[in-house]
């Protein structure tokens, strides 16, 4: 009786999520969802905007470096890339020309 | 005989008979539970040695058991997915595709496309096909001598070498692509979400910089929300064996070892790929240069998994009618997008499968 109770439970547990597999894949491409999470999707982006600017204000004043200066930095590390990169193809391009 | 033993027992009998019966078990299960929480079961990053032979800002190319003989001469490069780490294939001792590779006696090196920074953050198609994987690339054949070599791709890393042996094809000679997104609108969840009209990319782009990985993690969990029912019963179940427990964390580690995404690679994924589908449809432009199927004409394998669910086998199934290869072959094995290649069936399916494709192939020394 405890063997059966066990199949039971298990064949009780596979239905279930059958069942849940169903209705979760029609709500999460539903009309209904999809335009749920892009307005709640919006109001988190601009609350984190907002909330970055006051952010960036505050570390302003105790001159602390804030995710603006980060992202700052990252661009003049890109940059320098970038620059380097177009040094490296010209130098490439001149070697070629040279041995031509 | 059994049967009508039981009928003639009583109810406190079969409980009685079912405590003593798994009470062995029982026992297993919490010794293997105090291991657990002791963290004894802390997955590894792969097994087999490895050797680093190419680095280029954070890629690093690792070759695999350096020392043993190699039977081929064409070196084989496998290219993951830049969302997650590369060890899925050397996950565990026995279900390591990249042992399996090397003993056979391929060369074999892989794509650990490293953890990306802020710097990186205007990295998109040019940096990643052209810089990165064409570095690579030219690494190994310098370093090997040989004019092309055998590129491997997982997923989206399969869509990359797809989109790279496009735009060089004079430097591949065998493609091999598993579960690899090629037609991207085949009406699956992930396209419906980055429908243009629900999703802005843009605005992403411009606030992250550098996706975090909890972005995507919680899109497979969303997914797989269902899954959550079992997994407490499977784990009661795994407790049994430390040997089962051992393969459970290590498919775990890796689950929950995501990397940042790049948002300027990230961005021409979603936009070019998910939301205007132009690689199948011949719009894809890399470089100036576009990127076009018909210019494929090395041999290719094309690896699907019949019950996956994030990359149906419909977007991979197309691939090798819209190249002009004269030896391009599917093949489709039964089991899941990460089942194929770490799962039990890996050994028995998928490794023979590929040793008898790629060994013609390869160039015996």
């Amino acid at each position: 009786m405890i063997n059966e109770m066990m199949e039971f439970y298990t064949k009780f547990l596979d239905n279930i999520k059958g069942m849940i597999d169903k209705v979760l894949m029609e709500t999460l491409m539903s009309e209904g969802y999809n335009q749920f999470t892009k307005v709640l999707s919006n109001y988190m982006f601009d609350m984190k905007d907002y909330n970055d600017k006051n952010m960036e204000k505050f570390l302003d004043v105790f001159r602390i470096s804030s995710k603006k200066d980060m992202d700052e930095i990252g661009e003049d590390i890109a940059d320098l890339r970038r620059n380097l990169r177009d040094i490296k193809n010209k130098l490439n391009t001149l070697e070629r020309e040279k041995g031509k | 005989m059994r049967k009508e033993e039981n009928k003639d027992k009583s109810f406190i009998e079969e409980v009685g008979d079912f405590v003593v019966g798994n009470s062995v078990d029982f026992v297993n299960k919490m010794l293997n539970l105090k291991d657990v929480l002791q963290y004894k079961y802390k997955p590894k990053k792969g097994y087999t040695d490895y050797e680093e032979v190419y680095r280029n800002n954070k890629l690093r190319v690792l070759n695999y058991l350096p020392n043993e003989d190699k039977k081929y001469k064409t070196p084989l490069l496998f290219v993951y997915s830049v969302i997650n780490r590369w060890y899925i294939v050397d996950l565990m001792e026995k279900r390591s595709l990249m042992r399996f590779l090397s003993e056979q006696g391929y060369d074999v090196y892989i794509m650990d496309w490293g953890i990306p920074s802020r710097s990186d953050k205007y990295f998109g198609w040019e940096e990643y096909i052209d810089e990165l994987l064409n570095g690579a690339v030219d690494h190994l054949r310098e370093a090997t001598g040989q004019d092309k070599i055998s590129l491997y791709g997982y997923c989206l890393g399969g869509t990359f070498t797809v989109i790279y042996s496009a735009l060089y094809p004079e430097k591949v000679k065998n493609l091999l692509t598993m579960t690899t997104p090629v037609d991207f609108q085949t009406n699956g969840l992930f396209e419906k979400w980055t429908e243009e009209k629900y999703f802005d990319v843009e605005r992403i782009h411009q606030t992250y910089g550098i996706l975090p990985p909890d972005f995507l993690e919680s899109s497979f969990a969303i997914k797989n929300m269902s899954s959550a029912i079992w997994k407490g019963q499977t784990f009661w179940k795994l407790l049994s064996s430390g040997k089962m427990l051992t393969n459970y964390f290590a498919m775990e580690g890796w689950l929950n070892d995501n990397v940042p995404f790049v948002t300027k690679l990230w961005k021409d994924v979603i936009s070019d790929l998910y939301q205007h589908n132009k690689l199948i449809k011949g719009k894809l432009r890399i470089g100036g240069r576009a990127v076009e199927l018909k210019k494929i004409d090395s041999s290719i394998l094309n690896i699907v998994a019949s019950r996956d669910n994030i990359v149906p086998p419909s977007a991979s199934l197309c691939l090798n009618d819209l190249t002009s290869s004269k030896d391009a072959h599917d093949l489709i094995l039964n089991g899941g997008h990460i089942g194929i290649v770490a799962g039990g069936i890996a050994a028995k399916k998928l490794w023979p499968g590929l040793d008898e494709w790629l060994s013609p192939r390869s160039g015996k020394k």
